[in-house]
């Protein structure tokens, strides 16, 4: 029998799905460069880019942890909206940016406790609990605002936008969240929870653990997106953070992320996802597209994705 | 595999038939104000193309399918036609985060100007423009206006052009409306409240309170939200328009809504005062119908002196929008119509293609097209509120 020597090159469709996110914001970036002549890519607004990117990467990179280990976590838009509410009155009472920093950590952390504490004892689905949750804070948010319908915190934070420190906070914030997902334990306890639960019992993962701690990462997200959001809007309202969750859900799914969680996730869904949106957000209008096509095409992108992101998932644990 | 393939496919067409669909700013403009004006007008010459350079005003909305926004887009078409101008609407904005960020991409894609109709960031708003280097208008509905210190702190701000504001529309139209009612003899009224942590249901709910004060005698309930609302609301609704003893409703909300509960409570007999601005078919209907008694009424077209001042000062006559050399805020007087025959009398300007405000109006207004061209006369323009006195005006060119 004779030998075959041709040697077959397989596509690895598996790099090809892993890669597809990162592709598609480049593809973005260069067709709105091309389509908007050059003035997507002018520095005026590679700083606008990076202004609308803060706040979806910075929650999706906290709120990423929860949706590893299969958790979905919907009240990120309410959460946002009471830390910033409650910091921003903290901080126009003391007139200090440190208070309302700490304030805003406070509440963060606070939530990420109470989150893991409710999913832990409520014998509910999370993505249900969250979205009481959520509605509930949202309420509170209102609350607390009382009869006024904005409270500005310029004075404290100053007039302008400051790019260089949304950076610094988004980089950092990044860094030590990527260590902690693909290294500490955490990460990899949140992966094998989130793709098979009961595996993950028997091999001594203790899920209430993982989720606490996937939370608070969670909160500390929620706490410097509203810090952010208040140093970019100099104000809150009622309001505040109302498209956060929903802009964290979309950007991680276009950044690649399974949104079951497990094995497939990854850190970068976080940052890639925020990228696609806010670059599509931002070239759509540069290049003159009527704000009425810009949801279709938001939407039909996200189904298209959802669509290929079911392709490329299959589990290599054991089904659950 | 065969049905997910076919699914992509099927979504690959939808993408490509909605980027096919696309506006764009390399293709044609929509308005033909390119091609340069027809001719009749007197301060425009035929084939005349002003300003030389399109220029672009970004316009904030808080619901795109709201009557009022879709009478203001109407009036924008029909500028972009005769103006080398072009508008860019936002999305429905919710909060500050999409605020600024339409803001930062109007700036981006080149607009001078942005007009606010609606407004979540308040006067940091103002701050945020002049960073950016966009002018700041405002807009026919009610934004968070800086006033007391804040205005003196903001009067000078190159990039704040204040504008023509129906900056107290909102409490107007709940004054008016509680005025009617009360005149009307009601005494028990159910008030749509509308989300009173917003600035413009705030303030309608507190002209409606102060209207309501001169009536002792009319006892009303308010209640959160809109008729097409939350479940809770709706209830609210039910009980109230069950209730024999309940005389009038008021709101913001367009008629439409109420037609339904109110046929379903079969109260023909209630007297309906809505806050809603609309010169349209379904407030037109409603009107004639009966179903509403009552509307204040805001001329769609009332900000277009705010498009004025920012033509004047890109042409560099800077005296047009701020004479005294500080913004200027002027308040506009809002149309309380009762009766069918009135409401139809400035319902058919607009069906009849006739502008309260034509481009002679406009265009008489801008400094480098008629010379004598003053803020003062501008203002008596838009000021101007009388039908027929619009008419001999227009018929006057």
């Amino acid at each position: 029998m004779e030998e075959n020597t041709v040697t077959k090159k397989r596509i690895d469709t598996k790099k090809i799905f892993r890669y597809a996110p990162l592709a598609g914001l480049v593809v973005l970036v260069i067709f709105f460069a091309v389509a908007s002549k050059g003035r997507f890519l002018s520095s005026a607004n590679i700083k606008v880019l990076f202004n609308q990117l803060m706040i979806t990467a910075l929650i999706s990179t906290g709120g990423i942890f929860a949706f590893t280990a299969g958790a979905l976590d919907m009240s990120m838009g309410g959460c946002v909206c009471v830390a910033a509410i409650v910091a921003a009155f903290a901080g126009v009472a003391t007139n200090s940016l440190l208070v309302m920093l700490l304030v805003v950590v406070g509440i963060g952390i606070g939530l990420g406790l109470l989150k893991a504490f409710l999913a832990k004892y409520m014998d509910v689905p999370i993505f249900m609990l969250t979205i009481v949750l959520g509605m509930a804070l949202s309420a509170l948010g209102e609350t607390v605002m009382g009869n006024l319908t904005s409270l500005s915190v310029s004075d404290i934070v100053g007039k302008q936008q400051n790019t260089v420190l949304y950076i610094a906070i988004l980089v950092a914030f990044y860094v030590v969240a990527m260590i902690i997902f693909n290294y500490s334990t955490v990460g990899k306890s949140a992966k094998l929870v989130g793709g098979n639960p009961r595996a993950a019992d028997q091999t001594g993962i203790n899920a209430n653990k993982t989720k606490l701690y996937a939370f608070l990462l969670g909160g500390i997200g929620i706490a410097l997106t509203a810090f952010i959001v208040l140093m970019r809007t100099k104000s809150v309202n009622a309001s505040t953070g109302g498209n956060v969750g929903m802009d964290m859900m979309v950007a991680i799914v276009l950044g690649g992320m399974p949104l079951a969680g497990g094995a497939k996730s990854r850190i970068s869904a976080a940052l890639i996802g925020a990228g696609i949106v806010t670059a599509l957000n931002n070239g759509l209008m540069v290049i003159g597209t009527d704000s009425g096509y810009i949801q279709l095409i938001r939407g039909i992108l996200f189904m298209i994705v959802v669509f290929i992101t079911g392709f490329s998932y299959r589990t290599n644990l054991l089904p659950r | 595999m065969f049905k997910k393939v076919l699914a992509m496919l099927l979504a690959g067409v939808l993408a490509a038939a909605a980027l096919v669909g696309c506006d764009s700013s390399g293709g044609s403009s929509s308005g033909s104000g390119t091609s340069g004006a027809s001719g009749e007008w007197k301060y425009l010459a035929e084939g005349q193309v002003y300003p030389e350079e399109e220029v672009k005003i970004g316009v904030t909305t808080y619901n795109k399918t709201d009557t009022s926004f879709l009478c203001l887009k109407q009036y924008c078409d029909y500028l972009e036609e005769y103006l080398n101008i072009k508008f860019v609407y936002s999305e429905n904005l919710s909060s500050a985060e999409d605020e600024t960020a339409f803001i930062e991409n109007c700036a981006i894609s080149g607009c001078k100007g942005i007009i606010f109709t609606y407004d979540v960031i308040g006067h940091d708003v103002i701050d945020l423009c002049e960073e950016y280097e966009i002018y700041c208008l405002l807009g026919p509905s009610d934004v968070s206006l800086p006033q007391g210190d804040v205005y003196e702190q903001y009067k000078t701000n190159d990039y704040w052009l204040g504008g023509l504001t129906n900056g107290n529309f909102n409490y107007q139209a709940g004054k008016l409306c509680a005025e009617y009612l009360g005149s009307q003899g009601c005494k028990n009224v159910f008030y749509a409240a509308g989300m009173t942590m917003v600035e413009m249901f705030a303030q309608a709910l507190k002209g409606w309170e102060d209207g309501a004060s001169a009536y002792p005698e009319m006892t009303f309930k308010v209640v959160e939200g809109f008729p097409d609302m939350s479940a809770d609301f709706q209830a609210a609704q039910k009980e109230a328009l069950a209730d024999p003893t309940c005389d009038g409703v008021s709101g913001l909300a367009n008629p439409v809504y109420w037609a339904q509960p109110i046929a379903d409570a079969g109260r023909d007999d209630i007297k309906l005062a809505c806050g809603s601005g609309g010169l349209d078919e379904n407030n037109r209907a409603a009107m004639e119908s009966g179903l509403m008694d009552y509307e204040t009424i805001q001329l769609p077209e009332d900000f277009t002196m705010s498009v004025v001042m920012l033509l004047n000062v890109l042409d560099g006559n800077t005296d047009m929008a701020k004479p005294n050399g500080v913004t200027e805020l002027i308040d506009m007087a809002i149309i309380g119509v009762d009766n069918y025959d009135d409401y139809m009398a400035y319902y058919n300007i607009i069906q009849s293609g006739e502008q309260f405000y034509d481009i002679n109006d406009v265009t008489s207004c801008i400094k480098s097209l008629n010379p004598d061209a003053s803020f003062d006369k501008m203002l008596s323009i838009y000021q101007e509120r009388d039908i027929s006195a619009i008419q001999a005006r227009h018929a006057s060119y």
